[in-house]
């Protein structure tokens, strides 16, 4: 089919780089997690190295900070984002400064956001002097520990921090293209403010909401900067104790490092399918 | 200016909703001589407009040819081919003027600035729009825009122009106005144009030969009269507005039929006879063989809907559409006689599709799908 | 739905300065010399480690290059696969649409945590490794995908039909594309573009794995500092971070609004 050749073509270089870095770049990985490394004399394809780090006592409580954190983060993103972009929306503002400044989270990397919440929530941070001057506590140590928790609170506030402008963005779009007149139609029919929003603006508001969750899910469960800086030591975020097995001395450790690289990326996969189910049900509702 | 043929053009999609392809033109050839209007109509669907895209090249046909002057032109691309189509919506080039919209066919063949500004003067004056040149076309109205579109595709001199309903996003009397203008221009500059559309009446005004395409069949092409007065079957008698039909018998080269009999030239059987709305006469008559069920307004005429009495006899049809002048207007209820010149009835084998196409437009009454079948 | 109550835009400010108020924080941190508990306010300003970071012997200069080069050319380079590809997909049909659509999508979850490590060991082999050039190849993952959704909805918005109209009129496809696409998703690659040299310059284990400590950009130098509690230098950076990625983004939004307004200008007047 000629279409089908000509959309081929025109998709080659992309296709190029993502064919053969993307993919191409885990290919390497998935085979050291099973052992094959020959450039350390590896050949041996064994199940042993998937055995022991699942075995491992740091495995599973890794992988279930990262889900926790990940979907705490991503959780409150969605919904206080969603709250921003209808204030932004009712006061009418949302497009200029207001609008500019919610943005600018976006611009700042996750480790200039740690830094940030460094500043802030650390014991030492503003919050606590605010706290101090305010009478509620009379020293650091009145601080509850808020950054390198066990909870894993910094990095949640990290990723509140970029998520929340973000999600606001997409759903800011979504309202304000959303025909005002099927909010008028309902509270014609008599709906309250809340029903009308319940009823008609949060059902079309789910696809964007949906899929959005599933996207800052998704990065912030395999992101490395905030929990490496930020995180407590144990459990360390699965990501983080990816990359502490890849640095190892030994080359023969590496494969201990690409099981967890795998699990992530399997994961990460799985998300991925997840967010592109959701994407269509956004075309779909537009 | 050339002489258009297409030959025995086939063209199908694949739809991705069902398994099968969907056949969106089936062996149409239609022939539009130098200079002609051809009008192409047909109800609202992709048929026409695939059509115009094959004649022009953006389409390639499965089957079929297409010849500008006996000529195969399939090999020919795109940008050479010399067909230019107008699409329903001008489709403008935003970031462009008016005059550098004109003369963008020029600049494309290498023109020099000199010719590309003289030629857009041009054609500015053709279509009486020397004031806007300099404007964007987000700034200018939808009539003013279709003037562009066709200053635009007549400033490359072409030699078949192709028109996409182009005027149907228009008011009525835009559109009224619109339409002479491009007729009076096509006259002057003689140039060979096939038009589609979904309005039979502008069909019938505008065309030296009209085709009548459904479902991806051309049923018909001849002169506008021909093609109206004497449909080759209902489905192209329905493309005019709602047809009456009813039982005919034909017997010793004599037709009867509920309005009488007369000779008729036809084998002997059965038949299914049609009058048009403006064919039947009615009076009032306390014995009549109709009531009047409905009756509209319609400016220069009322519409009745008759319900016959004789629809015992095996008729089969639950409602007349009757068109009448305004003078003696008939009440609600009231009974009614209806006559006809039976030698001006159009008989059609029994068997025939009664049903309507799935749209017919008119710009008097609403002839709209009504189910005029029993 | 707008309100006249004052519950919203008091609690849009409250939103906005939680926000804001850790930029504005991280702003003063970069001029403090010395901010002790608990004052809520520096004790002593210095502008030492601006000095410092404007003096001849910082790093500055070849951090700045390195990275303004790295980013602005995975952009270009990016724009220039993701235009094509967003037409593909935003205007044809084709077998295997949706696999590819899900290869676009997943290097924005998948981390580079996947993929560099593998990708390290082909440079290796190709001798890239450690190069500027690999570095600038491994930034394309992340990027491409913003730039091809970025412009796909470019696509679908603007359709086939203007493109179709330039033929018929008498363009080659490569008239069509030059004289009318072009201009009109213009707007739109200056958009992508702003956000693609962020993404870009934000990377911090691609260029790790793949720069192999020869490449130094400002999130290299960033991740250290803020790791070792620098405050102040790392305050200092991270302000040039965002400095460096608001004034591009600013250029590309004005490029936009130029294209937007201005009409192609090789034409009759």
């Amino acid at each position: 089919m000629k279409s089908a050749l000509r959309a081929y073509l025109l998709l080659t270089p992309a296709l190029l780089v993502l064919g053969a870095l993307f993919l191409g770049g885990f290919a390497p990985s998935f085979l050291q997690s099973f052992g094959y490394f020959p450039a350390v004399g590896m050949t041996e394809p064994t199940l042993s190295f998937y055995r022991e780090v699942f075995g491992g006592r740091e495995f599973l409580p890794s992988l279930l900070f990262s889900l926790r954190i990940a979907f705490l983060s991503s959780a409150g993103a969605v919904v206080f984002g969603a709250l921003l972009a209808l204030l932004l929306l009712r006061t009418g503002r949302g497009e200029k400064i207001e609008g500019a400044l919610a943005a600018i989270p976006v611009i700042v990397p996750h480790t200039v956001a740690v830094l940030l919440v460094l500043n802030l929530l650390a014991r030492t941070g503003l919050l606590a002097r605010l706290l101090f001057a305010s009478g509620f506590i009379s020293s650091p140590d009145g601080m509850p520990s808020l950054v390198f928790d066990r909870g894993g609170l910094g990095v949640i506030a990290v990723y509140l921090w970029k998520g929340i402008p973000f999600a606001a963005a997409v759903v800011y779009v979504v309202l304000r293209n959303m025909n005002t007149r099927l909010w008028e139609s309902a509270t014609v029919l008599g709906a309250s403010r809340f029903q009308a929003f319940r009823y008609v603006v949060l059902p079309l508001l789910l696809p964007s909401l949906s899929s959005t969750f599933v996207l800052l899910f998704g990065f912030s469960f395999g992101a490395f900067e905030a929990p490496f800086l930020i995180g407590p030591t144990f459990p360390r975020a699965l990501p983080v104790a990816a990359y502490s097995a890849y640095i190892h001395p030994d080359p023969t450790f590496r494969p201990y490092s690409m099981v967890m690289v795998v699990v992530i990326t399997f994961i990460a996969m799985l998300l991925v399918y997840l967010y592109s189910f959701f994407l269509a049900g956004e075309e779909r509702a537009s | 200016m050339a002489n258009l043929e297409l030959r025995n053009i086939s063209k199908s999609f694949s739809s991705k909703r069902r398994n099968a392809p969907e056949t969106v033109l089936s062996h149409v050839s239609l022939v539009v001589p130098d200079g002609k209007i051809f009008c192409l109509l047909g109800p609202s669907g992709i048929g026409k407009s695939t059509l115009l895209k094959i004649v022009c090249g953006l389409l390639v046909p499965e089957e079929g040819d297409v010849l500008f002057d006996g000529e195969s032109v399939l090999r020919v691309p795109v940008e050479r081919r010399g067909a230019v189509l107008v699409f329903q919506d001008a489709s403008l080039f935003p970031h462009l003027t008016v005059e550098e919209n004109i003369a963008f066919g020029l600049k494309m063949r290498g023109a020099s600035r000199g010719e590309q500004r003289q030629v857009a003067a041009e054609m500015l004056s053709l279509v009486e729009m020397e004031e806007c040149a300099r404007k964007l076309p987000g700034e200018i109205s939808g009539g003013q825009k279709q003037r562009v579109a066709l200053a635009r595709a007549l400033a490359v001199r072409p030699r078949i122009l192709l028109l996409d309903e182009p005027f149907s996003s228009l008011d009525a009397r835009l559109r009224r106005s619109m339409r002479a203008f491009m007729r009076a221009l096509q006259r002057k500059t003689g140039i060979t144009t096939l038009l589609v559309t979904h309005d039979w009446e502008e069909a019938l005004q505008d065309s030296d030969i009209l085709g009548l395409l459904f479902d991806g069949k051309l049923l018909q092409t001849g002169a506008p009269e021909d093609v109206f007065s004497n449909p080759v079957s209902p489905r192209a008698a329905d493309f005019f507005g709602v047809r009456n039909y009813f039982d005919v018998e034909v017997r010793d080269g004599t037709l009867s039929s509920p309005f009488g009999s007369a000779p008729a030239d036809a084998p002997d059987g059965r038949y299914l006879g049609m009058l048009r709305p403006d064919q039947i006469a009615l009076l009032p008559d306390a014995g009549g063989a109709g009531s009047v069920l409905s009756a509209e307004y319609g400016g220069e005429r009322i519409f009745y809907d008759i319900v016959p009495s004789f629809s015992a006899n095996g008729c089969g049809w639950s409602r007349f559409r009757v068109a009448a002048s305004l003078e003696g207007r008939l009440r609600e209820g009231e009974k009614v006689s209806m006559s006809a010149r039976c030698d001006t009835i159009r008989l059609f084998p029994a068997e025939s599709d009664r049903r309507e196409p799935r749209e017919t437009e008119s710009s008097y009454a609403r002839d709209t799908q009504s189910e005029v079948e029993v | 739905m707008k309100t006249h109550s004052p519950f919203a835009p008091l609690l849009l400010f409250a939103f906005l300065t939680l926000l804001l108020l850790p930029v504005l924080v991280l702003l003063i941190w970069s001029v403090a010399r010395s901010w002790p508990w608990p004052s809520l306010l520096p004790a002593a300003y210095s502008a030492a480690e601006w000095k410092s970071l404007f003096s001849a012997s910082s790093r500055l200069v070849p951090v700045l290059l390195q990275s303004v080069l790295l980013a602005g050319g995975v952009t270009l380079l990016s724009l220039a696969a993701s235009v094509p590809a967003a037409k593909a997909l935003g205007l044809l049909s084709f077998p295997g649409k949706s696999v590819v659509e899900m290869l676009v999508l997943a290097p924005v979850i998948v981390p580079p945590l996947s993929y560099a490590p593998g990708m390290h060991l082909l440079f290796l082999r190709l001798g890239i490794a450690d190069s500027f050039a690999g570095v600038l190849l491994a930034h394309l993952v992340p990027c491409l995908p913003y730039g091809i959704r970025i412009l796909t909805n470019v696509f679908r918005a603007l359709g086939d039909r203007l493109e179709m109209q330039a033929r018929v009129l008498g363009a080659s496809p490569a008239q069509a594309f030059l004289h009318v696409t072009l201009p009109l998703i213009a707007p739109g690659m200056a958009s992508a573009g702003g956000l693609l040299f962020i993404v870009s310059l934000s990377q911090y284990l691609l260029t790790f794995f793949l720069g192999g400590g020869r490449i130094v950009t400002l999130s290299m130098v960033l991740l250290p500092l803020v790791k070792d509690g620098e405050r102040a230098a790392a305050a200092v950076w991270s302000t040039l971070f965002i400095a460096v990625s608001l004034l591009f983004c600013l250029l590309m939004e004005r490029a936009a609004k130029r294209c937007a307004s201005s009409r192609d200008t090789f034409f009759l007047s």
